[in-house]
């Protein structure tokens, strides 16, 4: 090929004006053997290019990989789907046995509350009057059984009280504070 | 868009974007993951696709976009500047691939890289991909007179930068027989 073809080619490559047929024409002249010395940069270029050109042929292909993804992706779709019917279906479930439960102890309520229904036991009052004073005596005779129980706390109290000695200690060693002024001086010592 | 149609003309533009996804991340695996994360976006958005007049151009800035934001979060893959060599040389798998090139090539390729973001972008979708003026503006959202205009300076740019680094010797022996002769 020609050096002038050549050169104007090359002018409209880097005018960004070449289109793809006459760079692939530029590409094929710069991969031959005879190119004049005067292109040496202009073959590097051409040269990268086709070889990156080889590279990007020996890209594998993915599509079964990215395929399988995807279907990977279609099942996650209907699982999900499935689940929120499931999940919806559980609470629905629980709903119902909750208002059914509701029922049900809402009407032995009711019959219980009828059981109990409260009737006049005595029919004297003075008799009833004694009956239930008896049976409150009886409660506080009980309860004062148990608090005899709790005599021993006072001992701890006493122990307690001896422990207030520990407050002299304490007095002493508010009287060692002067000994600070002496750290002081010592201080003025040292410089 | 139906299950069939996904199948037979988005699948198999997977080459494509692997091959761009391959520029920005430098390991081939990150790239991979790249290019699947894309394809689930594509397959979930599957019904708006028909409304895109270019679901390839669509793909292709989805997988930029994704590698820029990849990088970005990283920060540990420069995409300019000599750092990406030094990365390249650790990476066993680039490293295997530069063995077999020749170092011409990686002339150019060490300059290449040094390029600035879109422009790279541009060269490589041009000259290795070989797209269009016009398939180029939609997947980078450019104007084509921009896409050019940007394309011819990196061009230029490259063509310079071999000049001054490796065959500015001649150059230099004329200017100083040419002094000599003065």
């Amino acid at each position: 090929m020609d050096l002038k073809k050549i050169k104007a080619l090359l002018e409209k490559f880097y005018n960004g004006e070449s289109t793809l047929e006459e760079e692939k024409i530029l590409r094929e002249y710069f991969n031959g053997d005879n190119v004049a010395q005067e292109f040496a940069a202009d073959k590097d270029i051409f040269e990268y290019q086709t070889q990156e050109i080889n590279d990007l042929e020996q890209i594998p292909d993915l599509s079964d990989e990215i395929w399988s993804k995807i279907s990977e992706e279609k099942n996650h779709k209907t699982l999900k789907y499935r689940s929120i019917n499931t999940i919806f279906l559980r609470i629905a479930a629980g709903i119902i046995i909750i208002l059914g439960l509701f029922a049900i102890l809402k009407d032995q309520n009711m019959l219980n509350y009828q059981k109990t229904q409260y009737t006049d036991t005595y029919q004297n009052p003075e008799q009833a009057y004694e009956q239930t004073k008896a049976t409150l005596l009886y409660v506080s005779a009980l309860l004062n059984k148990g608090a005899n129980h709790l005599e021993p706390i006072n001992k701890l109290e006493e122990g307690t009280k001896e422990l207030q000695k520990l407050k002299t200690f304490n007095e002493g060693l508010n009287e060692l504070d002067p000994l600070k002024k002496y750290s002081v001086a010592n201080k003025y010592f040292k410089k | 868009m139906t299950e069939k149609l996904f199948k037979d003309t988005v699948i198999p533009l997977n080459r494509k974007l692997l091959g761009f996804a391959k520029r920005f991340m430098s390991d081939i695996d990150e790239a991979k993951d790249v290019v699947q994360e894309i394809y689930i976006k594509l397959w979930n958005m599957r019904d708006e696709l028909d409304q895109y007049n270019s679901v390839e151009a669509l793909a292709m800035r989805m997988t930029r976009n994704l590698c820029l934001d990849k990088i970005k979060l990283k920060k540990t893959v420069p995409l300019n500047n000599t750092l990406i060599k030094e990365e390249a040389d650790n990476n066993g798998w680039m490293k295997e691939k530069e063995e077999e090139i020749n170092i011409a090539v990686k002339r150019a390729k060490n300059i290449i890289e040094t390029l600035d973001e879109p422009q790279r972008t541009i060269m490589q979708l041009r000259d290795m991909q070989g797209y269009d003026y016009e398939e180029i503006a939609q997947i980078l959202n450019m104007n084509v007179n921009t896409i050019r205009v940007s394309l011819s300076r990196a061009r230029k740019k490259v063509k310079e930068e071999l000049i001054n680094k490796f065959y500015n010797h001649g150059s230099e022996k004329n200017k100083s027989s040419v002094r000599e002769i003065l």
